[in-house]
């Protein structure tokens, strides 16, 4: 592609051609204030927050909608532009109502921010304000705060580009304008929630997160979404050990700036049917205990046992898995999806945006590392006496007649039939890295204590040393340099 | 009559060993006195009013607080039921031995000191205020007329050189505590209070060299002796008197020597946490607290002794006053007796009370002015001293 | 005394005495220092000796001082609205700002449409309170104020001592205009 060069106060910038001002600008570090403008959306134009000076033009120019060409002359913070940029503000801020108290916004609001960073003028603003709807139920989500709305057009532009629902629409004009829906409709839209993120002020939020905890006490963790293969990109945000929401991380090559309603609730739900401690014949034991009799169980009975993968295993951990699989030559090795599509349920079954039909994080992964495990379904069970079965949903059927020991973050009927049970950990709670559908590995951080359940990966370095190996690693961070 | 006990003469056993119960109770209650002082007298001098919280509730709704003293018995109880916390890593048996290094010396020294003159027990029990005394005068006067003892547990001739002895132990109680805790701080305070002490040591012995030479002895009943005459006829020959300089010195020295502000580095809360006894918890905490308290009342009766006549009074003879002017005041054994006892603790009580406004009227020193006092100061003043006194005792002086 | 910084002509502490052999011994000014605190001790102590008070202290649950200043900060209240309720939007901006973290807010949905935001759970932990005031400087809605009374905030249960919401509104029978006095920044 062309480059072009081009100068942003007084800094010589080369970029392909096409790219916009403002973008140029942010990859650079200069940042431009904006409101209506997204990197994920088409621009529009409309809040007029981003004008810059461009030489040879008379008056200042958007410069979320116009492109870069060789030789333009950009000023981002002349005094003219920061007067303007004051103006603009005090502008949007006639009819904003003094919400920041009560406004679940409040700490991570682009308007606070700009206003801080740009104005902090005092308002002259005698008048009444414009008075609008301040509870807009959009569905039982989304709820819309009129007052608050500067109508930058960002979650209307989202649902025309992105979700394609076309749900809302910007109606009446000037200070009256608001966004709605169609008469008698709601927003039933499956990525809904996205619009709450956009949002750059207080307007649309959600009713899961409503008045649950201020934003600025939130501890935001780094993770990568394991409601389905296509592995989105999360930040999880916890306070003492508890989810309160799960937002979509940047990623050009994956999820963009989205991610589906599915997946928020997910995070936070799922949590209610877990396994917990570690078990022999449905008695708690010590965790020293049963890695002690599953040691030994693999040292005498290895080959008459079968190894489950689980779909929810991280890289790291499959290739432990791989090293005890060898050592203890475990004759069958067969691998099972942890999570299936019901009919029914309110999840998307698969779309072109992002949800893909195979609702766990990491089969990827475990084609990579075993080429050679079938699925669940073709095993003949007379072939063996023991099963290792890793992470929920097995076929309890297929397994009948052998002794189970399951691995498993949730509880189900396996898990409850198992022989020797020790609780495993959800995505949250450990460290590691998942391959998505298209095969690009991404690391996450762990994000909650996970206090009653047991790390797989050192449950596996445990087993490893009973066997007499020296694992590979026994770290995330050194699993996956000795896997370079 | 003359009935002995593992080799000792039984009376003199048993007045010896009454004797040392009594010093030894004496100085116990000093500690929780002084203790009690650390509290009230602070308060006072601050503006304060100190202890008065804890209190035994009595009937009606009163409380007995006894001038903050129920604190101290609070503080015993508090000390006694609390986690007795050990560091893991402490060296067991010299952990627990350092207590006894630092606690039992400063209860030893004061077996030397006398605490009054002789008594003659048949002449005592004349007095008309003693005579209700039952058995013990007839039994006197009867067996052991001529029997006399003086009120000091220990008669030795090298009563200074004892004290200097076993005085110079205490520094082992916190270099031990110190180096057995196995911490930093108290590592730090042990190695803090080491070089402080060993230092100021010197000068101590130095500027108490003058007084020996001056009285020619070592012997702290001789040394009170010699300061009971009178130098004109009508001075005093006490230390303060003839060493001026010499008590300065000393009275410096003590109070680093004892560990107390402005010389508290070794435990120096704001720095090093409590310095050598960090890693001391509950009662073993308390008797290093008291160790220090003891060892106030020690420094206050070795200025006694050795500055302010001991027990002696001015112009007072075993048979009464006799004033320089000529008048004379005739007084009964057990009132001279009693007179010098009070003498001697009063003396004490006032040096006690000094030591302590002292302590709560400074701030800490810093660790180089510490240093340059001890060293460069009251070192070349103590061998100043130690001239000029050797050159007027050898030309005849006093 | 003096020292030289290279490049900065001679420097001189002007407030600081030149230091003399005297006051290096420490002797004089030991002396001097403890007859200062010295002439305390005895004057408080003759006044104990004649049944007055020796020290300024004031024995704080028993007593209160007579001359406490309306801009002191005591005791937290919280200010009511009209129907009793408390004023407060539960933004946990004094939650935030709170230096010694003494504060715990949970926010509920409210019935009243405009107000919309309104403290379930409100306390104050005034065993952990430093009284610095932040809190009443941080409300946006002055929902939190200070009395200048500072009676009866002590106890023996540490538990007893955490303030609710119940507690905090409940300060003052009788609503008129002179609620306001108190901690005003």
């Amino acid at each position: 592609m062309k480059e072009v060069t081009f100068t942003v106060d007084g800094k010589e910038i080369t970029v392909p051609e096409g790219t916009l001002i403002i973008d140029a600008c942010e990859e650079n570090g200069i940042y431009i204030p904006r409101f209506c403008y997204h990197k994920h959306l088409f621009p529009s134009g409309n809040c007029r927050m981003c004008l810059v000076k461009i030489e040879k033009n008379p008056k200042p120019q958007p410069s979320c909608m116009t492109q870069v060409s060789d030789g333009m002359i950009v000023y981002t913070d002349t005094p003219e532009i920061s007067e303007m940029r004051k103006a603009m503000l005090e502008f949007v801020l006639i009819n904003h109502p003094l919400d920041c108290p009560i406004c679940d916004k409040a700490g991570e609001c682009m308007l606070q921010d700009q206003y801080m960073e740009f104005s902090g003028d005092k308002s002259r603003f005698n008048e009444t304000k414009v008075a609008k709807e301040k509870l807009y139920h959009f569905s039982d989500k989304i709820l819309y705060d009129a007052e608050r709305c500067i109508t930058c057009s960002r979650c209307v532009r989202f649902t025309e580009e992105v979700s394609k629902t076309n749900k809302l629409g910007i109606l009446n004009r000037g200070d009256t304008s608001y966004v709605a829906l169609a008469h008698g409709d709601t927003f039933d839209d499956p990525y809904s929630y996205c619009v709450t993120d956009i949002c750059p002020v207080g307007a649309l939020t959600s009713k899961k997160f409503r008045f649950k905890e201020r934003v600025w006490y939130l501890h935001k963790t780094e993770s990568i979404c394991a409601g389905c293969s296509r592995g989105c990109n999360i930040t999880i945000e916890t306070k003492d050990n508890k989810i309160y929401r799960v937002r979509p991380r940047e990623n050009e090559k994956v999820n963009q700036s989205w991610m589906c309603d599915f997946a928020r609730d997910f995070y936070i739900d799922p949590m209610k049917n877990r396994t917990s401690g570690t078990q022999v014949d449905h008695k708690n034991v010590t965790y020293e205990n049963v890695v002690g009799e599953v040691v030994s169980l693999l040292k005498e009975h290895g080959n008459e046992m079968t190894f489950v993968l689980s779909a929810y295993a991280t890289n790291e951990e499959l290739a432990l898995a791989k090293q005890l699989i060898d050592s203890a030559e475990v004759k069958g090795i067969f691998t099972k999806p942890d999570r299936v599509w019901h009919e029914g349920s309110e999840e998307v079954k698969s779309d072109d945006i992002l949800v893909k039909e195979d609702k766990t994080p990491n089969m990827t992964g475990i084609r990579k590392i075993f080429p050679a495990a079938k699925d669940l379904s073709e095993m003949i069970i007379s072939d063996y006496k023991y099963a290792f079965v890793w992470g929920p949903n097995a076929a309890v059927d297929k397994l009948d007649g052998l002794q189970i020991i399951s691995l498993s973050a949730m509880r189900d009927q396996v898990s409850d039939k198992a022989k020797w049970a020790i609780a495993g950990r959800f995505a949250a709670e450990k460290h590691g890295s998942f391959t998505n559908c298209d095969g690009i590995v991404q690391p996450f951080r762990r994000a909650l204590k996970g206090e009653n359940n047991y790390d797989e990966l050192i449950f596996f370095v445990g087993i490893l040393k009973g066997l007499g190996v020296e694992p590979v690693g026994r770290t995330v961070e050194e699993v996956r340099k000795a896997a370079e | 009559m003359e009935s002995t006990f593992l080799g000792i003469n039984t009376v003199h056993f048993w007045t010896y060993l009454f004797l040392a119960g009594v010093i030894f109770l004496f100085m116990f209650m000093m500690g929780a006195v002084m203790s009690w002082s650390e509290r009230k007298q602070s308060a006072q001098l601050q503006d304060r009013l100190g202890a008065n919280r804890a209190a035994i509730p009595l009937p009606f709704g009163k409380k007995l607080a006894v001038l903050g003293f129920i604190n101290n018995l609070a503080d015993a109880l508090k000390c006694l039921v609390k986690e007795n916390f050990k560091p893991q890593t402490e060296n067991k048996v010299i952990y627990n031995l350092a207590i006894f290094f630092a606690f039992i010396p400063a209860v030893l020294s004061v077996a030397v000191v006398p605490f009054a003159g002789v008594i003659k027990p048949a002449e005592l029990f004349q007095a008309w205020y003693l005579k209700w005394v039952p058995w013990l005068p007839e039994y006197f006067a009867a067996n052991l007329p001529d029997f006399s003892f003086r009120l000091q547990v220990a008669n030795l001739n090298v009563g200074l050189l004892f004290i200097f002895a076993v005085g110079g132990i205490n520094v082992f109680g916190a270099i031990l505590a110190g180096w057995s805790s196995n911490n930093k701080f108290s590592m730090m305070g042990g190695m803090r209070s080491a070089a402080q002490m060993i230092s100021y040591e010197v000068s101590m012995g130095l500027a108490l060299l003058g007084i020996i030479f001056i009285y020619q002895n070592v012997d702290i009943w001789n040394l009170v002796q010699g300061q009971s005459e009178l130098a004109w006829g009508w001075l005093p020959k006490w230390g303060i008197f003839l060493q001026p300089l010499a008590f300065f010195l000393f009275l410096a020295a003590a109070v680093a020597e004892n560990k107390r502000m402005p010389f508290d580095l070794p435990e120096a809360e704001s720095e090093i946490i409590a310095g050598y006894f960090t890693e001391y918890s509950g009662f073993k905490m308390l008797l290093f607290m008291f160790a220090e308290f003891i060892e106030i009342v020690f420094v206050a009766i070795m200025v006694t002794t050795l500055f302010f006549g001991g027990y002696s009074v001015p112009w007072l003879m075993a048979d009464g006053f006799h004033f320089p002017w000529g008048a004379t005041l005739a007084l009964s054994h057990a009132s001279v007796v009693l007179l010098q006892v009070f003498s001697f603790i009063s003396k004490v009580f006032f040096f006690c009370w000094l030591l302590q406004q002292i302590r709560w009227s400074l701030p800490r020193f810093r660790y180089d002015q510490l240093m340059h006092l001890g060293w460069k100061i009251l070192l070349p003043l103590a061998i100043l001293n130690l001239v000029i006194t050797v050159i007027i005792v050898a030309l005849g002086g006093f | 005394m003096s020292y030289q910084i290279p490049g900065l002509p001679d420097m001189e502490y002007m407030d600081r005495q030149k230091r003399t052999f005297l006051t290096q011994i420490y002797y004089r000014e030991v002396a001097r220092g403890v007859w200062i605190t010295t002439k305390h001790f005895f004057r408080n102590m003759w006044k104990w000796m004649t049944f007055r008070k020796g020290g300024v202290v004031v024995q704080y649950p028993e007593e209160t001082r007579p001359d406490m200043s309306p801009n002191n900060r005591g005791r937290h209240v919280l200010v009511q609205r009209s129907n009793g309720e408390s004023r407060c939007v539960a933004c946990q901006m004094c939650g935030t700002v709170c230096p010694a973290e003494c504060i715990t807010i949970e926010a509920e949905e409210s019935k009243n449409s405009t107000i919309q935001r309104k403290p379930k759970v409100f306390d104050i932990d005034i065993s952990r309170c430093i009284f610095c005031g932040f809190c009443v400087e941080a409300c946006p809605v002055d929902a939190i104020r200070m009395l200048a009374s500072t009676e009866n905030l002590v106890g023996y249960n540490r538990f007893k001592m955490i303030y609710d919401k119940d507690t905090l509104l409940n300060w003052h029978p009788v609503v008129n205009d002179d609620v306001v006095h108190g901690y005003n920044p």
